[in-house]
């Protein structure tokens, strides 16, 4: 009968359809379990034991691993898989397991400030090999490893990293440890860029500026006389070297850049973008008072004179001191020119033994206890100066009736 | 009305339907596991738990509140401790508040001598210079932390994930 | 202690009836229990009858109710953080990826499925009044094309949430259309996007739109639509299944009176499923359950189980995070929307306001254009009607190739930029024009031809199909960068990278 056959079938087709969807839920919750980087985690328990103690390889730390900089806006989980960074000994391993290369540079740059993609690029989020290297479409910051570098046919592996230094460093005109941005920075003094383009603020309006050149989008160069692999790096490389043939009708002269000096330059356009930085990141950027004309010179002239002691400690704030021509914004206590006499007179005690002892003032002790402290040493210094400004200013008076 | 082949209440299931029930089973536990786990975080985005808090010729003597990690740094001449600012009890902030007078206190078996003492605004929890508990709610001590000085520019680091005894001090 | 006892029992009430009365209560009013009918024809259960797209679009539905509630915990709707929680998503968060991707291939499933469940329901004739008294078909077409409506509107505001450069520009072209609109176009654009440009604003508008508003407007009238269907005798093929019937036995049930049950109790007069006794018979229907219920289950589950299979194979795209100033190239908005892209890039009034909105006018207008009250609930079987089904469809095909080629090979405003200067001009004079003007044309063709209304809507709304597929299918393959036409063996011009 029909109705005896749609039964029949339904009843198979539904737990086979059960099934099924058993089947399939188990498959997605193993697919979850079985990342790439638990691969990774496992064999760096072999390869960290071979140079630490049992005891450290117990503590390594197993699941997705991140630094976030809050700063600087950025998640990076490539400690996920390259769990070795910190540790010293694993240099010649094969990456991800390997030392950091540059651990001095962690003094200055602390991984938990910096994170790793803003010096190394690539894409921080992610915690797969293709999509972490930024290997993918739609990730715009590829890791700037020795492959890519080899691409263009630049030998130093760590060279297109300079890029990414000089996107804080480039304020400073030469910094340790970056030859090819250093280099560039001397080819746009030599050959005086600045004459035709806006750089870093300032500089001539014939050219284009170039403040944010590492900014401009791909799309956007003009690529109609361009010819090879399209990307702005290589516009720049061919830019350098023939201005007229990729933009015909130029005014830019031809340079005749050698191999290097095109590679340094363009890596230092693409340094050059308009990051959002906190200035903290931004080397040689120290945000100052700014003081009128007057005000800045007579500091200048406090710091450098004979009573820079007295300024740097903090004296002047209470104290008066006209041997130096130091008046104090409070003229709380008295003159310490006279304070050899004053000593004396007030305490009974020299000034050798005030310093070392000054129980006998009470402002003065809680002073000297807390507020500002000597060594034996600053102490001594002080005694001297006091003395001879004490000297020097009664014979002045004497010389001066 | 129903023919025989309709009529499915037959008493004892077959075995057919077993396996349907048990492959449903299976499987929506399954899927409500993915759905639950998703909701487990694997990445927190918290600020580290050992930081850097200044150069130690920073901190004046005495107290010193970091509002910005929640914790005091002491100095004591060369001497430098830190004390969680978080009270025990359910997480707020504790205020430092100033003795008029010294006073010599028993607590564990030791006089020390406190010039300050810890109060909690939330419920009135009051702990001695020692962090030690002796009034409101709080269950134990505010937690002392290992302080280090950074190797590559001498900083003060603290690090909350370890506490340390109320005796620990780092010598600069 | 018996007061103990007595409170938890009225915790317990409807497990345990204390009377008769209450056990009956307990069954008549019970929700679940009249979910169904009594007996459900074999006609309809049949799987080649319905295709079950109904079932299959709510159960995309609950699915995309439970994956978007658990997405909802990790999801965060700002401009800042939400590209970033989608990538936190992507990579850090158990099946996060899956989802995701559940949740969006089961959105493209739904949108496409409506449309398929539209597709039948118009090619069996199903919107027709038929033979059953106070029967509303015709209403629950409606309610059908408002649903579609919404569940486009659905998808098109999930599109944003994203905020990659896919969604960011999809949005932008998608909701330019509407500043199409004559006269209050700006307007009605700012309150769309809560500001003239897309930006946070935006953003929580689309996202309070997409998981409050839509979901329970769709559901309301997803749950009216299907009470309809439990009102007016069951699915269209009752008609069938009546006729068959009738022809033997049953032939004065009209006669009969009984009271029916009406949406707050007991109403009196008749309704049309007391009927079902005398036209079901065991013969030809089953009980509801288990059989129906189990169908329903099984088709659940398949769908449950290949949306999860596509989910696993397919992981949802996700581009550069969403950059204003950057315009991707090409800039698409979503594959639904393609064929009205395609025809706004002809004229933007034409594309986008006038053919989009006569378009879903027209469809809702079907039951009324069409009044012929005869071969309900039938696939097409009559000769003539299969004959204009494949004219309008060959006539779609043509037509719209047609279009697309004069809009490639002869663009009017290269053409026509002379004489006119008025942007009026375009907008009326555009291949897109033409296309509206020959579907009209056909109509009205096929009904005098055929002499009848239901055949001549079929031509149309056979034309109108191939049209919307063949647009569809050259905006989302055969358009690339800067909207230019390439084959899909032709390579795609490079775009430029930074290294």
């Amino acid at each position: 009968m029909k109705k005896d056959k749609i039964i029949k079938t339904d009843k198979i087709i539904f737990a086979v359809a059960g099934l099924l969807f058993a089947a399939i839920t188990f498959a997605t919750i193993v697919k979850d379990n079985v990342p790439e980087w638990k691969y990774y985690q496992s064999e760096f328990k072999y390869i960290a034991a071979e140079v630490a103690a049992e005891e450290a390889v117990s503590k390594i730390p197993s699941g997705i691993q991140q630094i976030w900089v809050e700063d600087l806006d950025r998640v990076d989980r490539c400690v996920t898989c390259h769990q070795g960074i910190f540790w010293p000994g694993l240099e010649n391993k094969e990456q991800p397991y390997a030392t950091h290369p540059q651990m001095s540079l962690f003094n200055d740059h602390p991984p938990e400030k910096y994170g790793c993609t803003i010096c190394h690029g690539g894409q921080g989020y992610a915690v797969d090999y293709i999509s972490a290297h930024g290997f993918v479409k739609f990730w715009e910051e590829p890791l700037l490893a020795g492959a890519v570098a080899s691409d263009y046919n630049i030998s130093e592996k760590a060279a297109l990293l300079e890029t990414n230094c000089n996107v804080c460093h480039r304020y400073e005109r030469e910094t340790k440890g970056m030859p090819f941005i250093n280099h560039a920075k001397d080819l746009i003094q030599e050959k005086a860029c600045w004459g035709c383009h806006v750089i870093n603020g300032e500089g001539g309006t014939i050219g284009p500026e170039l403040n944010h050149i590492g900014e401009k989008h791909p799309e956007n160069f003009d690529w109609t006389n361009f010819s090879g692999f399209r990307s702005a790096f290589n516009w720049h490389l061919q830019h350098f070297d023939e201005p007229a043939q990729i933009v015909p009708g130029t005014v830019m002269p031809k340079m005749g850049l050698q191999t290097r000096d095109r590679q340094a330059l363009a890596l230092l356009m693409m340094s050059w973008k308009d990051e959002n930085l906190p200035t903290k990141y931004i080397p040689g950027f120290r945000q100052k008072e700014q003081l009128r004309p007057e005000e800045s010179s007579k500091r200048q002239e406090l710091l450098a004179g004979d009573g820079a002691f007295f300024i740097e400690k903090g004296c002047f704030v209470c104290h008066s001191i006209k041997a130096f021509g130091i008046k104090s914004p409070t003229e709380k206590g008295p003159d310490l020119t006279f304070a050899l006499d004053d000593t004396r007179v007030r305490f009974r005690q020299t000034l050798q033994e005030f310093v070392f002892d000054p129980t006998q003032s009470g402002t003065m002790s809680i002073i000297f206890s807390t507020k500002i402290i000597l060594t034996d040493e600053e102490k001594w210094e002080l005694i001297n100066i006091l003395t001879k400004a004490n000297h020097e200013y009664k014979k002045n008076q004497n010389n001066n009736q | 009305m129903q023919t025989g082949s309709e009529g499915a209440a037959n008493g004892r299931r077959s075995f057919l339907g077993k396996i349907t029930l048990g492959a449903f089973a299976a499987a929506f536990l399954g899927q409500g596991w993915t759905y639950l786990r998703a909701l487990v975080p694997n990445i927190k985005y918290e600020p580290p738990k050992k930081f850097k808090v200044g150069s130690p010729v920073e901190f004046a003597e005495g107290i010193n509140f970091i509002e910005s990690k929640g914790l005091f740094i002491i100095r004591e001449g060369s001497q430098y401790s830190s004390i969680s600012a978080k009270c025990t009890h359910l997480g707020c902030t504790v205020k430092y508040a100033p003795l008029q007078h010294a006073q010599t206190v028993k607590v564990g078996g030791r006089e020390i001598t406190e010039k300050y003492e810890f109060h909690c605004p939330c419920h009135g929890s009051k702990f001695r210079q020692n962090g030690m508990p002796y009034s409101g709610p709080a269950p134990s001590s505010l937690p002392w932390h290992k302080l280090e000085i950074a190797p590559e520019d001498g900083q003060l680091v603290v690090d909350i994930s370890t506490s340390v005894d109320s005796d620990f001090r780092i010598t600069i | 202690m018996t007061a103990i006892m007595a409170f938890l029992n009225k915790l317990i009430w409807s497990w345990r009836p204390e009377s008769n009365r209450e056990a009956g209560d307990a069954i008549v009013k019970n929700f679940l229990l009249h979910w169904f009918p009594n007996r459900v024809s074999i006609k309809g259960l049949s799987w080649g009858y319905s295709l079950w797209l109904g079932t299959i679009s709510f159960t995309l539905f609950l699915i995309l109710c439970v994956t978007g509630v658990a997405l909802m915990f990790l999801y965060v709707p700002s401009v800042e953080r939400a590209y970033w929680s989608i990538k936190d998503l992507q990579f850090a968060v158990s099946f996060g990826y899956f989802l995701r991707s559940l949740h969006r291939i089961t959105a493209h499933l739904m949108v496409g499925v409506v449309f398929l469940h539209m597709f039948r329901v118009f090619y069996t004739g199903a919107y027709k009044k038929g033979s059953f008294k106070r029967s509303a078909r015709s209403l629950n077409w409606v309610l059908g094309v408002i649903l579609l409506v919404l569940t486009l509107l659905l998808s098109f505001t999930g599109y944003l949430l994203p905020w990659d450069q896919l969604a960011f520009w999809a949005i932008t072209v998608g909701t330019s259309i509407a500043s199409a609109v004559p006269v209050f176009g700006q307007m009605i654009r700012e309150f769309i996007l809560g500001g003239s440009l897309i930006g946070q604003n935006t953003l929580i508008r689309f996202y309070v739109l997409h998981v409050f508003f839509l979901p329970v407007i769709l559901f309301a009238i997803a749950a009216w639509h299907m009470w309809r269907v439990r009102k007016d005798g069951g699915l269209a093929a009752m008609e069938m299944v009546k006729e068959e019937s009738s022809t033997t036995e049953t032939s004065d049930i009209d006669e009969k009176s009984s009271k029916s049950y009406a949406l707050m109790g007991i109403a009196k007069g008749t309704s049309v499923h007391i009927y079902d006794r005398q036209i079901l018979t065991s013969e030809n229907s089953l009980s509801s359950s288990p059989h129906l219920t189990r169908r329903i289950t099984i088709v659940i589950i398949l769908t449950l189980l290949i949306s999860s299979v596509l989910a696993l194979l397919f992981s949802a795209p996700l581009e550069e995070a969403a950059n204003p100033s950057i315009t991707p190239n090409p800039a698409k908005a979503p594959w639904y929307f393609l064929g009205l892209q395609e025809l706004v890039s002809y004229s933007a009034f034409m594309g986008g306001v006038l053919i989009p909105g006569l378009a879903v006018l027209g469809l809702m207008l079907i039951p009324w254009v069409d009044r012929e009250n005869k071969l309900v609930g039938r696939w097409l079987i009559q000769p003539a009607d299969k004959k204009w089904m494949y004219i309008g469809a060959m006539v779609g095909t043509a037509l719209t190739c047609l279009t697309i080629f004069v809009g490639i090979q002869f663009p009017s405003r290269e053409l026509l930029g002379g004489i006119f200067s008025s942007q009026i001009w375009f907008d009326i004079l555009n291949p897109a024009t033409g296309l509206l003007l020959t579907m009209i044309i056909l109509f009205f063709a096929a009904r005098k031809i055929s002499g009848s209304a239901r055949t001549a809507s079929i031509a149309l709304f056979s034309c109108f199909v191939a049209a919307f597929i063949i647009l569809t299918v050259v905006g989302t393959w055969l358009r690339g960068p800067n909207w230019g036409f390439f084959w899909p063996w032709e390579i795609w011009p490079e775009m430029p990278v930074r290294f």
